[in-house]
This record gives structure tokens, C-alpha cells and sequence, in this order.
């Protein structure tokens, strides 16, 4: 059974109220909340616009139907699922044009990991099982590595590192 | 924080440097599309994992005690295992606690050091491979 999850996210903004794709934020001092229904992510793989966000989708619904196996918690929480939903649709729209797939997995404790690679530069989306785990980014680059509880502005900083060309 | 329980039984022949060991692949994406590279999510020593990270002698060993099938097994050798440094300049080492099964030691938890359990999985699987017999 495919359980259809309704979850929110609520967009932080940059001091300039300008994301760095263009993304318009409100400079009021509260941040947007964007509501998606159930499924959202399918629905807007429909639209031509999140395309290239369907490989990405399958792969997240497909781990609803994972078996735990051998100690191991394959199947995502809920929590787990929506967040990642969120926080994949929310790097799509702060990549734009630069998106590209990243990996899926289960973490093994109910959680999902989203990874970009690229050249050497790892960033690592963990969406936690539970709500008393924190969401968190890490970041590698060569032998310089760091983990950090996820904010907007900590993954659009860092969505930007992976994607610009310098070093 | 050092492993205190499972250390190797005096009667145990230690790992040599030059010996491979083997770890079920518990999960089918484990193993990246082009059949040879390993992903982290095989290294993570997580809270089940209590005397360390389960590796054995043989592939035919790995598959002793699982309850579920699995997708084949991981190679890696031992001394690369034992040439990996943590932050805290101490190596990660390869240790039996029986003739078919052994751990590597000294990984931290993911939930007591995330970033280094992450790095350090990493690590692990840069010099593992999925296991292809002759």
C-alpha cells in the first residue's frame, strides 16, 4: 500500500530575499510555508518543468516498499520519507538548471540519505527516522569533511559549493 | 571511544596484512550500477553493531547466521583496513572473535560521531569492491 503523505516546508531566506536561483523570498521577516499534498512530488513530475525529478521521485517511493532485512531498517519512517521529499524538491529548485541525480538510500535506522557527487566533492542530505534525530548535511571534500544540523541556508550554501566549478 | 567487549580470544589467529575479508551485501543498492563500487551505507556501524563492523574469512562465512538472502559479498583487505587513520591519529583494525566471523574495530557510532562515522565508512568503502568469484 502506498501511503500518501501530507507534509509541509517552510523556506528560510537569505538576507538579500533572493535566493541565488533566482527563487523570490519574502523580506518581511517570515518565512513562506509552501504546503504539498500527498504525493506532491508525483504531481509535479507531471508538470514538464520537474522532469528531471521523476528518476529521484521513484527512487523515494520506491523505498516504501523496502523489507527490513537482518537488523537492518530499510523501510523509511514517514517523517523520514517526507522530509526527504521536501528537502530533494526544495535542492531541485535551489540547483535549477545545475540539478542533477543524486543517490538514494536507506540509512539502515528507518532514515534516507540523498548524495550528490561531483568530482571531489560529496554533499550527503541524512533525513533522520525520528523526530528526536536531527536532519543533518555533511560535506566532503578530499580529507576536509564536516557535519552540520540541515537549515535552508546551510543547504543552499553548500548546494552552491558542489555545483560551482572552482575549487 | 575504543571497543571494550569482543576482543580477539587469545586461541584466534590475528588477521595477516596481507589477507582479504568479506562483508554481505545486505542491501541491493549497496553495490552501485556498475557492479563493482561499494556505497558508505555498507561501512556504517550502527547501534545493532555492538562489538564493531561484522566482516569474515570467507564469503561462505558471511552468509552464516542471516536470516534473509543477500546480494552477494564485499571484499576488502586487511592491511588497507588497518591503514586507515581517524581523526584521533588511531587506526581502524580487523579482529576475529571466531574462526567464521570478525569486526572492524574502532569505528565510532553514526549517532555519537556522524561525521567521522561517515568519513570513515567512506574510507572503507574506497578500498572495497563487490566480490566477483573466479
Amino acid at each position: 500500500m502506498f501511503i500518501e503523505p501530507v507534509f509541509s516546508m517552510a523556506i528560510a531566506f537569505g538576507s538579500t530575499g533572493q535566493s541565488m536561483t533566482g527563487l523570490t523570498f519574502p523580506k518581511n521577516g517570515k518565512p513562506a510555508e509552501i504546503f504539498f499534498e500527498a504525493s506532491s512530488i508525483r504531481k509535479l513530475a507531471s508538470n514538464s518543468a520537474f522532469l528531471s525529478l521523476i528518476p529521484a521521485s521513484n527512487k523515494l517511493n520506491a523505498l516504501l516498499d523496502n523489507q527490513n532485512t537482518n537488523g537492518y531498517v530499510f523501510k523509511p519512517t514517514l517523517q523520514a520519507y517526507n522530509n526527504a521529499c521536501a528537502r530533494l524538491l526544495l535542492a531541485y529548485k535551489l540547483m535549477g538548471r545545475s540539478y542533477f541525480e543524486p543517490s538514494i538510500l536507506p540509512d539502515g535506522e528507518g532514515g534516507i540519505d540523498i548524495e550528490w557527487e561531483k568530482d571531489s566533492k560529496h554533499l550527503l542530505l541524512s533525513c533522520q527516522a525520528t523526530s528526536g534525530q536531527r536532519d543533518f548535511l555533511y560535506y566532503q571534500q578530499d580529507d576536509k569533511y564536516e557535519a552540520k544540523d540541515f537549515s535552508v541556508s546551510l543547504l543552499k550554501e553548500k548546494l552552491y559549493w558542489l555545483i560551482r566549478n572552482a575549487r | 571511544m575504543p571497543d571494550s567487549t569482543c576482543d580477539s580470544p587469545t586461541e584466534l589467529e590475528p588477521y595477516s596484512a596481507e589477507q582479504n575479508v568479506f562483508r554481505a551485501v545486505i542491501y541491493k543498492d549497496w553495490v552501485k550500477p556498475d557492479g563493482k563500487t561499494v556505497t558508505h551505507q555498507a561501512f556504517l556501524r550502527l547501534r545493532k553493531d555492538l562489538t564493531g563492523l561484522s566482516i569474515s574469512p570467507t564469503p561462505e562465512d558471511c552468509q552464516r547466521g542471516l536470516q534473509f538472502p543477500t546480494f552477494g559479498e564485499i571484499i576488502l583487505n586487511v592491511g588497507k583496513i588497518r591503514m586507515i587513520q581517524k581523526s584521533n591519529q588511531e587506526y581502524l583494525d580487523a579482529v576475529p572473535d571466531s574462526p567464521t566471523h570478525g569486526n572492524i574495530k574502532e569505528l565510532p557510532f553514526r549517532d555519537v560521531d556522524r561525521a567521522e562515522a561517515i568519513k570513515l565508512a567512506k574510507d572503507l568503502s574506497d578500498i572495497s569492491t563487490r566480490f566477483h568469484p573466479e
